[in-house]
């Protein structure tokens, strides 16, 4: 696939960005179903299917699809969806493209709460998640209540999600000092992944990250013209702060209620954002975004399979993989975008 | 008519400008002038809604600003800010913004927005550069793009900051050109200028800032002849008649 080539050429005529569009459409579909099909134990997906439907699950390969595989992948494709979604909403807002959201204190606050619940609620081990949401949530309000004091600007912000997050990541190190049991789940959560999830863990996620992403859509047109720049929106008539406060928020959300139930594995908030503005072109996330949900999904979900069948029946963290795996695709988009633009006046790749 | 009343400005802990009275007359071209640090910037911005008022009011056609909502103020007045991000989108995208505040909620461009799009491209002689990234133009073609953009608002009354900054001086002519004849088309424009001679030239109206007060203001010819504008520069000023044209000179004291 030869997506850099793209970027130098503007490609978001109608129909190529649709057609661009179906085929990451096509390949979720065969990301789902690749991470149904698969796995540690090969399972006969069409007699599975067939028996599901039917109403029974008395098969072995009926309820490994039905309580494994379904819940696993449904939980990829989520958390995929959100994460890359609330990477590119974060980058927008503080048209910074190394943003992602955990500059704006999503992974310590989580991660602080997490480990919080996990000490303080030993025996109940369904309060993490809860802990991690609300945590991503207080983390990113801390942060912006006090860059609003300074005026609330993209700088400030980032400077701001720095120092809450070395205080919540110091709260996580006292925890794990004070109450080393915490660390087992814990350090499960802080490298992430999907292993036994079930769906009554991703049920409360679902019902926020499905709304958020509609609201991220139906903000498209908001989101570039924030991008302009905040005087030049400001003239076109835009709220700017009311517009970055609601797009942070939102993105603080999908990024919460993705980790809560997948652990920080938020490498993917980075990393697909850049691949779509590749194919895409900049600016207009009408498109952007939904492409990114898109690819975020199939991203995570075909990780989450390899992670599974890799080293079968052993399984690594899916967060381990996809850091080994993206952290060297994404250095390898830094060279070839420098190779292909070496005179771009504003500095190419850290420029919006 | 934009009415500023008393009007004071300035940043946290530095006010810039105090007790400002001044009236922008309709249809007309009205520079603000003033050495630097002055708050010709200051003014500006504050008239425009982009910098709140310390004290005092601002009126549009008797209306206070702060009784507009933020759409509905784009739709009355269009501003080109002196620094700009230069996001990495085509030109044609950044045109077609303008006509944001004209947008309902979700609703996508029509045949009309189309059209104005077109227009303005054309005014400003944008078209042929509608497909190319931002980043990869020249000072001056961005400068045009970002003209129509504010043309594309289709705004009465246009705020223009150093419009023709980081422009050649054929680039600059060209500019205040296409300035005029936007004006002419009956739209109001106040806009900042460092040049002095072609704010003397381009202008109905001169506004001489000094010090965060105003040292003159009124018809430009009058301005000038009134020798405040030398005196604030501390330099000497003459008016020449060349080609059969007036032009205004500033020259070492």
């Amino acid at each position: 696939m030869n997506i850099w080539r793209k970027s130098s050429t503007p490609s978001s005529s109608g129909s190529k960005a649709a057609l661009g569009l179906g085929l990451l459409l096509v390949l979720l579909w065969v990301s789902a179903l690749l991470g149904m099909a698969a796995g540690s134990t090969s399972i006969d997906l069409g007699a599975a299917v067939k028996e599901l439907l039917s109403g029974g699950a008395e098969s072995t390969h009926a309820r490994i699809l039905l309580h494994v595989r379904l819940p696993r992948v449904c939980a990829s494709l989520l958390s995929g969806a959100a994460l890359a979604v609330s990477g590119m909403l974060i980058q927008a807002v503080l048209s910074n493209p190394l943003a992602s959201p955990n500059v704006i204190g999503v992974n310590a606050g989580a991660g602080f709460f997490t480990f919080f619940a996990l000490a303080l609620f030993p025996g109940h081990p369904g309060t993490a998640p809860l802990g991690a949401f609300l945590g991503a949530l207080l983390a990113t309000l801390i942060v912006y209540a006090v860059a609003a004091g300074a005026g609330a600007g993209k700088l400030t912000i980032i400077l701001a999600g720095v120092a809450v997050s070395s205080i919540f990541t110091a709260g996580i190190n006292t925890i794990k000092t004070f109450f080393p049991e915490t660390l087992y789940n814990g350090s499960t959560f802080l490298i992430g992944g999907f292993s036994g999830v079930s769906f009554s863990d991703i049920s409360p996620a679902w019902m926020m990250i499905l709304p958020a992403l509609a609201a991220a859509f139906l903000l498209a047109r908001p989101t570039d013209v924030l991008c302009l720049g905040e005087e030049t929106a400001h003239s076109l008539g835009l709220r700017v702060g009311l517009t970055r406060f609601f797009l942070i928020l939102l993105s603080c959300v999908l990024a919460g209620a993705a980790v809560s139930f997948s652990g920080l594995v938020s490498f993917v908030g980075l990393l697909v954002p850049h691949i779509v503005r590749r194919l895409f072109g900049q600016g207009k996330h009408l498109l952007l975004l939904p492409a990114a949900a898109l690819l975020g999904a199939s991203f995570v979900t075909l990780c989450d399979l390899l992670s599974r069948v890799l080293f079968a029946p052993y399984e690594i963290p899916v967060g381990i993989l996809l850091s080994f795996l993206g952290g060297p695709f994404f250095l390898f988009l830094i060279v070839k975008q420098r190779r292909h633009q070496p005179r771009k006046k504003k500095g190419g790749l850290f420029h919006d | 008519m934009i009415e500023l009343d008393r009007v004071s400005l300035g940043y946290p802990g530095n006010r810039v400008l105090e007790d400002i009275s001044l009236t922008l007359e309709t249809g007309k071209i009205t520079s603000l002038i003033g050495p630097n640090g002055c708050g010709k910037t200051t003014l500006l911005r504050g008239a425009c809604g982009l910098l709140p008022l310390l004290g005092g009011t601002v009126r549009y056609n008797g209306r206070d600003l702060s009784r507009f909502g933020r759409k509905e103020f784009a739709r009355l007045t269009a501003i080109l800010p002196q620094t700009r991000d230069v996001p990495s989108i085509r030109a044609g995208q950044l045109v077609a913004h303008g006509r944001f505040p004209h947008l309902g909620f979700g609703r996508s461009l029509t045949q009309g927005d189309r059209e104005k799009i077109r227009w303005a491209m054309e005014e400003t002689g944008t078209l042929h550069l509608q497909d190319k990234e931002l980043t990869q133009l020249s000072g001056g073609e961005r400068q045009r793009v970002y003209l129509a953009m504010t043309l594309c608002q289709d705004t009465d009354i246009l705020f223009l900051d150093e419009p023709t900054t980081y422009l050649d001086i054929g680039q600059k002519y060209e500019m205040l050109e296409l300035v005029r004849q936007v004006n002419r088309l009956g739209k109001t424009v106040v806009m900042v200028l460092h040049d002095l001679s072609l704010a003397f030239s381009y202008s109905h109206q001169v506004v001489v800032l000094e010090k965060g007060t105003i040292a003159a203001q009124g018809d430009a010819r009058q301005v000038f002849e009134s020798g405040v504008p030398a005196r604030v520069f501390g330099v000497a000023s003459q008016a020449l008649t060349v080609n059969g044209r007036l032009e205004y000179l500033f020259t070492q004291k």
